[in-house]
């Protein structure tokens, strides 16, 4: 039997081996030689931080107890592992393209790089892990105290713990903060895990085969010792089985430690590939003896013997000290490891979201004084590995290892069970957020705390008994262990039910009610979508940076070679030879994220946003602008549209401007033409009026000849203003038409017969051709009349000495044409715009009562008749050419 | 071309079913280790010697282990 001198001396030479290991590890990753060590066995094996000295010993002591619930506990990671594919490699991604560090700079990260999440995900983490610890410490010093004991020299179980915490601590301290990586990877700490992982593994198969057929003959034999092989007779499923199991699935990710090494440690994506089936390899074949070992517990060893510690006795009680030993050293890898790993992840978590914010707050505006920050962080990280291990002591003194060693366990795993909502909901819904996450894990805690928690110091601790049993203030819904009076067979059903019940209740309707800041949203799009994208492309701050502020930054938690060598790169790849590069976006951007790798992506965001002058206010200064920009479009093009409205209607204004103008202008030559052609007859009748007045003597007839020519010239008065008066009437369109069918040939014969004088007085001959004169149009006879007359008329005075004057119509389908045609000289094509002007005269010589208006009124005629009057061009003469319609229907309204 | 074409559609079609399947896998666990189905198979008794119960479970374990196992060899991680 070996003493306890022997005992320390081979867990001393145990640890000894440990550090070697760690250590050659470390210098060979160092070296770049990696090899085996990155391989995805070594990936598999550290996941067995998982199976601690609880499943060592307790499981064994959970199977003699409850049969096969003990399964639970490897089943529940069995189930996510096989999820791989849709589950694990997407947290895997994530962590890696995001740098993540811990669950809590996960959950802190997804959530806007929330740093009241990470405060408060790290606080549940200790919260939760410390129990965790403290079994770990307890299952050490009662292994040591079962070994030792048999010589009767073992120290109190105080003591060993005490003595375990500090080696632990060393180990932490030593290989979990030697440095800060970029990524957060503890090389040395993975292989000496993985060590541990194949020796305990060795141990309990060990015992196990020992067990079966060394103590019994075979499994038949063996649980042929026991009435249903050793399991109790009740049905397996049931509320805990569900809860159990739900619990260690969501520890395999929710734990600190497990997710240190399933996402931080990970190396390589494709591990997962070897894991996913190996791990619940490895968990199936530790389990494997556990439950024959328990049977052979209950029937070798003597009643009363703690079923926790038979992996230990039963070795022990067939006089197999190497045996014994063997299992020690197997309890002892899965306690050592698992509170290694777990306070290097604690405390990488209290220093990233609490220490070096604290730091940042009381250090706030004064990033640019040099110093190294990175003592800072490792100081914190140093001293949060003492006090996790501290808090796990006092815990486990707290509790005198009184409970069993399972339900501990069971207690932490509730704890970080509280992180599955806003775990799970983060990876795989856009809308959560960080409103919800704060509100569902705080609510989930409290209640945890409550109802599970602080229930198992059994009232030593803030909960006096009084409350267990009767509830606070006597309020019977309100009892710890049976809240709303639901009828609770079991302390750990009832707690994760009501604590996940609200939680997820809290996570969900939070969300769903609050509106997410713009970082949450890119954030949770980049998580959620994490397979979808190619790049990061992460939120650029303000500019204001400078690099050599940048670059002290960074020196100072990466140090100086690795910030000299990421500065010169990014220079190199800005194409300048030497020196820092520009502090461009790019720059700020991948400051950020080495920075993320060492201290969290809340903290580095809020350092760089320091420095940038920055923090949160350019995203929020981002989201102004991009508003800006968008009211600006949106009212340059309204500005567009109006513009383009405007310039149209100036365009129309212009025009009708010009017309107006073109009108006027008309009005003031019409005037001046009409007061000038009215002053002539005036001017004449006024004179021989005076004659008549001033001179009686005169003779009678030159009396008559003078009245003669003052009553012709009011005459020509009279029709001047019938004619201004009738061309007004024509053109406001209000003359009135006598519109019927007309025989063509009748209203040229009454105005031939009209215009007879005339023609003799000037000695012109007339000729109308005999053709198409039974035409019937569409006409006023008189005013149709009155059109031949004034172009007979014209001809007559434009003609020429004995002007020659020919008719001739023609009949067309729908229209009738009446042509009259002089032998003057006719007029020049570029005047015939002018002859249809009024009082244009072509020529100087005016005949007596023509005022001008002739061919004007009688081209508005036509027009009020629905046809033409034009000018054609002709061999001989002015041609002047009538188109009149045949058909009455076709006159226009408009001649109204 | 064409043939290539169908190869791809065929190739795309057996690694999507290939992912449904490793999604099937914890579901399929999920039905027989987390459901009543446990007292159908696990009841009272002994087979070959062991407990029903315990047999059923290291059982339907192991099988889960082969299907991934298999499936992640396919798959191959990426």
């Amino acid at each position: 039997m070996l003493s306890l001198n022997g005992l320390i001396a081979v867990c001393l030479g145990y640890s000894v081996f440990l550090f070697l290991v760690a250590f050659w590890s470390e210098r060979r990753a160092a070296r770049g030689r990696r090899g085996w060590l990155s391989a995805p066995l070594i990936y598999t094996l550290s996941l067995s931080v998982y199976c601690t000295g609880w499943t060592f010993y307790g499981a064994v002591g959970s199977a003699a107890r409850s049969g096969l619930e003990f399964a639970t506990i490897y089943l529940g990671p069995s189930l996510v592992m096989f999820s791989w594919w849709f589950l694990l490699r997407k947290l895997v991604r994530i962590g890696r393209e995001q740098r993540i560090t811990s669950i809590a700079d996960l959950i802190s990260s997804r959530y806007g790089k929330s740093g009241s999440l990470g405060v408060a995900v790290t606080l549940l983490a200790v919260v939760g892990s410390t129990p965790y610890i403290a079994l770990q410490l307890q299952s050490l010093s009662l292994s040591v105290a079962v070994l030792g004991g048999e010589t009767g020299t073992a120290p109190g179980a105080a003591v060993t713990g005490l003595w375990f915490a500090v080696g632990l601590a060393l180990f932490s301290i030593l290989f979990g903060t030697r440095s800060i990586d970029a990524n957060e990877r503890h090389v040395g700490v993975v292989a000496a895990v993985a060590v541990e992982a194949v020796i305990k593994l060795i141990a309990l198969i060990a015992v196990g085969v020992f067990v079966v057929w060394g103590v019994a003959q075979g499994p038949a034999e063996l649980f042929s010792r026991l009435p249903n092989g050793g399991l109790p007779d009740a049905a397996i499923f049931g509320p805990r089985w569900v809860t159990v199991m739900f619990l260690s699935a969501a520890a395999i990710i929710c734990l600190p430690r497990m997710f240190q090494v399933m996402v931080v440690e990970n190396a390589d994506e494709t591990h997962l590939a070897t894991a996913a089936w190996a791990f619940p390899a490895y968990l199936a074949l530790i389990s494997l003896f556990v439950l024959p070992i328990a049977v052979a517990g209950k029937t070798v060893l003597p009643e009363g013997a703690n079923p926790d510690l038979y992996v230990l006795t039963l070795p022990i009680s067939q006089d197999r000290p190497g045996l014994a030993l063997l299992a020690f050293l197997g309890g002892f890898s899965a306690a050592t490891s698992m509170v290694i790993v777990a306070t290097i992840a604690l405390s990488t978590m209290i220093s990233n979201h609490i220490a070096v914010p604290v730091w940042l707050a009381l250090n706030a505006g004064q990033t640019q004084i040099s110093g190294d920050v990175r003592s800072v962080v490792l100081t914190a990280r140093r001293v949060s590995i003492v006090l996790v291990l501290a808090l796990g002591y006092v815990y486990y003194l707290l509790t005198g290892g009184t409970a069993a060693l399972a339900s501990i366990g069971l207690i932490a795993f509730a704890g970080v069970a509280q992180l599955v909502p806003a775990l799970i909901g983060g990876l795989y819904w856009r809308g959560a957020n960080r409103s919800g996450a704060l509100a569902g894990i705080g609510v989930g805690f409290a209640l945890w705390a409550y109802t599970l928690f602080l229930p198992s110091f059994e009232g030593r601790f803030l909960l006096p008994p009084g409350v267990l049993e009767a509830g606070p203030f006597g309020i019977a819904a309100l009892r710890p262990q049976a809240l709303f009076g639901l009828p609770a067979p079991d302390p750990l059903v009832h707690s994760v039910f009501w604590s996940l019940l609200f939680n997820t209740a809290a996570f969900v309707g939070a969300s769903l009610l609050s509106t997410p800041r713009l970082l949450e949203r890119m954030q949770s799009a980049q998580f959620v979508d994490v397979f979808r994208k190619t790049s990061a492309d992460p939120v650029i701050l303000g500019r204001s940076a400078t690099a050599e502020d940048l670059f002290t930054l960074a020196q100072r938690f990466l140090g100086t070679e690795s910030a000299h060598a990421m500065f010169s790169d990014i220079a190199r790849a800005q194409g300048k030879p030497g020196g820092l590069p520009e502090a461009d976006d790019d720059l700020i951007a991948r400051v950020e994220r080495a920075l993320t790798g060492s201290v969290g992506a809340a903290s580095a965001h809020a350092m760089v946003g320091q420095i940038t002058h920055g923090g949160q206010m350019p995203v929020e200064e981002l989201l102004q602008m991009a508003d800006e920009a968008a009211q600006i479009v949106e009212y340059s093009q309204e500005l567009e549209t109006r513009s383009r409205e405007l310039s149209s209607t100036a365009e129309q204004l212009r025009s009708a401007n010009a017309r107006l103008q073109a009108l006027s202008d008309q009005k003031d030559a019409f005037l001046s033409q009409v007061s000038h052609e009215l002053r002539t007859p005036m001017t004449s009748i006024r004179s021989f009026a005076e004659i008549l007045r001033a001179r009686p003597e005169l003779a009678p007839e030159e009396v008559a000849r003078f009245v003669d020519i003052i009553h012709g010239e009011a005459q020509r008065l009279t029709r001047l203003l019938d004619e201004i008066l009738d061309l007004s009437f024509l053109e406001s369109g209000r003359a009135r038409l006598n519109l019927r069918m007309v025989r063509l040939g009748d209203v040229i014969g009454r105005a031939v017969t009209s215009t007879e004088g005339l023609r003799q007085t000037a000695g012109a001959a007339i000729l109308v051709e005999d053709t198409a004169l039974d035409t019937p149009v569409v006409a006023d006879v008189d005013r149709l009349a009155q059109v031949l007359i004034n172009l007979i008329s014209n001809a007559v005075k434009y003609g020429g000495t004995a002007p020659q004057i020919r008719i001739r119509a023609a009949a067309g389908s729908d229209r009738a044409t009446v042509e009259v045609q002089d032998s003057g000289p006719g007029i020049p094509p570029d005047q015939w715009g002018r002859a249809f002007e009024k009082f244009s005269r072509l020529s100087e010589t005016t005949l007596a009562g023509s005022a001008g208006l002739g061919l004007p009124i009688s081209r508005e005629i036509m027009h009020a008749l629905g046809g033409e009057l034009a000018l054609r061009p002709s061999d001989s003469g002015a041609r002047f050419e009538l188109t009149l319609r045949r058909r009455l229907e076709e006159v226009p309204q408009a001649a109204e | 071309m064409n043939t290539e074409r169908q190869d791809l559609a065929q190739r795309a079609f057996r690694r999507r079913n290939r992912q449904d399947r490793a999604a099937f896998v914890p579901a399929l666990g999920v039905m027989l280790l987390v459901s009543p189905l446990l007292d159908v198979f696990g009841g009272a008794g002994l087979v070959f010697g062991m407990p029903v119960g315990f047999l059923y479970l290291f059982l339907v374990w192991a099988g889960l282990i082969l299907l991934t196992w298999r499936l992640a060899r396919m798959l191959g991680g990426r």
